[in-house]
């Protein structure tokens, strides 16, 4: 899963900003994480409209910063 | 600063009436008593364009009104749009640029399918977090659990909130839901994002309510019980949750908490109204308000500090989980539940004689938050 790292500070995030809210820099770079490390999740079983009926939710380590992501569940 | 001199109600739940005729019900017994004197109208509301085609919502309102020249203006801060208007409102009549404010809070949601709803309440979200497929009440599923696991709550102890709630507003005429429930009732619900269940999140409504917001050296003209608003902060967060550094605090409700306690000096509420859009939440807004040591507002619950009859009662309206939560409509309810308890007007859910009482309304998952402090006392 991929993070932007601010190219002068090195700050993590995994939503886009126009701004870098630790130094101000105004230039990112994308590179990949690898995969979350889930801390919590959790089945959900109404979803918004254009997702499927069920899935499981999940807030999770991803390098220095954190990421909500669906998980398979299994069959 | 500023005082509320009248409110007005609509009933919550499934309307069949269009937004318009929503908003009126709750605006027209203010507007029929003091209509010469409204110099300016707020209508709180998030979704009028989403759920119901309309733009300009506010100037429609005041034309439907027939108080065609009244300026107005249209908040929207997503379910915290309540707090927002109010914060408008007091800055209105504070600065001298309005000596009447007419605030309006409506929504009218039911007409769209669940799934509908839930995304589009879910677009306040990063794009990234989005994608991912939250709902709002799935983040408080998290939280759940991250509170439960955090402070060694117990399960019973979250849902205890919705049989508090649910039981204050079987004794409030506007709520939505009216019915008495045990735990077992709300523990065997069905399940929206385990661990929480149905009766633990809030329902999706139409409704309104309306304040009439005046400087509080006129207070006296309008009535004999008005009700000052001594200290409204506001404060904000990150809207994107993946830069948070904690769940089971909110810094934008302890912040906005701060700056209202301060400026009315008053430290500790008689009573509060909180944002229950899920059980949780209404435990963790305690503890971020400084009613509770953190990670103790469970054991308030349980000990039945927050009952009506409490030390601290907490959604004695029956919050958004009981009364019902459009969205627009949310903050200034809260408002207007203590506007009632605070002239001794609540019926059978009144708190014994209190003096002052506050309000909190919070959009997203704490992107935003409005606290106030009213009181009978200027
Ligand atoms: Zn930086």
């Amino acid at each position: 899963m991929n993070i932007l790292k601010c190219d002068g500070c090195g700050h993590e995030m995994f939503e886009r900003r126009a701004v870098c809210p630790e130094c101000r820099g105004e230039s990112f770079s994308e590179s990949e994480a690898g995969e979350p490390q889930t801390i919590v999740s959790s089945l959900l079983t109404v979803t918004p409209e254009g997702f499927e009926d069920s899935y499981d939710l999940a807030v999770g380590k991803l390098g220095r910063t954190l990421a909500i992501y669906r998980k398979a569940v299994p069959k | 600063m500023a005082a509320i001199v009248s409110a007005g109600f609509s009933r919550f739940g499934k309307r069949k009436e269009g937004i318009l005729d929503i908003a009126a019900e709750s605006a027209l017994p203010i507007v029929r008593k003091h209509r010469d004197s409204i110099d300016f109208v707020l209508v709180s509301n998030c979704y009028s364009g989403e759920f119901n085609s309309i733009s300009g919502l506010n100037n429609l309102v005041t034309t439907y009104l027939s108080m065609d020249t009244v300026p107005s203006i249209r908040i929207d801060n997503t379910s915290g749009s309540g707090g927002a208007a109010l914060f408008s409102a007091v800055s209105l009549v504070e600065s001298g640029r309005a000596k009447a404010v007419l605030l309006t809070g409506v929504e009218k949601m039911s007409d769209r399918p669940t799934k509908e709803v839930t995304r589009v309440i879910s677009s306040l979200l990063g794009e990234r977090e989005k994608a991912a497929g939250p709902s709002l009440p799935s983040l408080a599923g998290l939280l759940t659990r991250l509170y439960m696991d955090e402070f060694g709550a117990s399960r019973e102890s979250i849902a205890q909130v919705a049989v508090k709630n649910h039981r204050n507003g079987a004794l409030n005429p506007n709520a939505q839901i009216q019915k008495v429930l045990t735990l077992e009732q709300v523990l065997q619900s069905t399940v929206i994002m385990d661990p929480l269940r149905l009766f633990e999140i809030s329902p999706i409504s139409d409704g309104s309510t309306s304040l009439l917001v005046v400087p509080d050296d006129m207070a006296e003209s309008y009535t004999d019980k008005p009700v000052y608003v001594k200290g409204i902060g506001m404060s904000a967060d990150s809207s994107f949750l993946t830069d948070r550094k904690t769940f089971t605090d909110i810094p934008a409700v302890r912040r906005a908490g701060d700056i209202a306690r301060k400026q009315s000096g008053i430290d500790r509420p008689d009573f509060a109204e909180l944002h229950d859009m899920a059980t949780v939440l209404e435990i963790v807004q305690s503890e971020s308000l400084g009613f509770f040591p953190r990670g103790e507002g469970w054991k308030a619950v349980v000990d039945g500090v927050t009952e009506i009859g409490g030390e601290l009662p907490i959604n004695t309206s029956g919050g958004l989980n009981s009364k019902g939560h459009p969205i627009g409509a949310s903050g200034v309810a809260q408002t207007a539940e203590v506007f009632l308890q605070l002239r001794n007007e609540a019926g059978q859910r009144q708190v014994k004689n209190p003096s002052n009482g506050m309000m909190m309304s919070m959009a997203g998952f704490g992107n935003s938050a409005t606290v106030a402090v009213m009181g009978v006392e200027q």
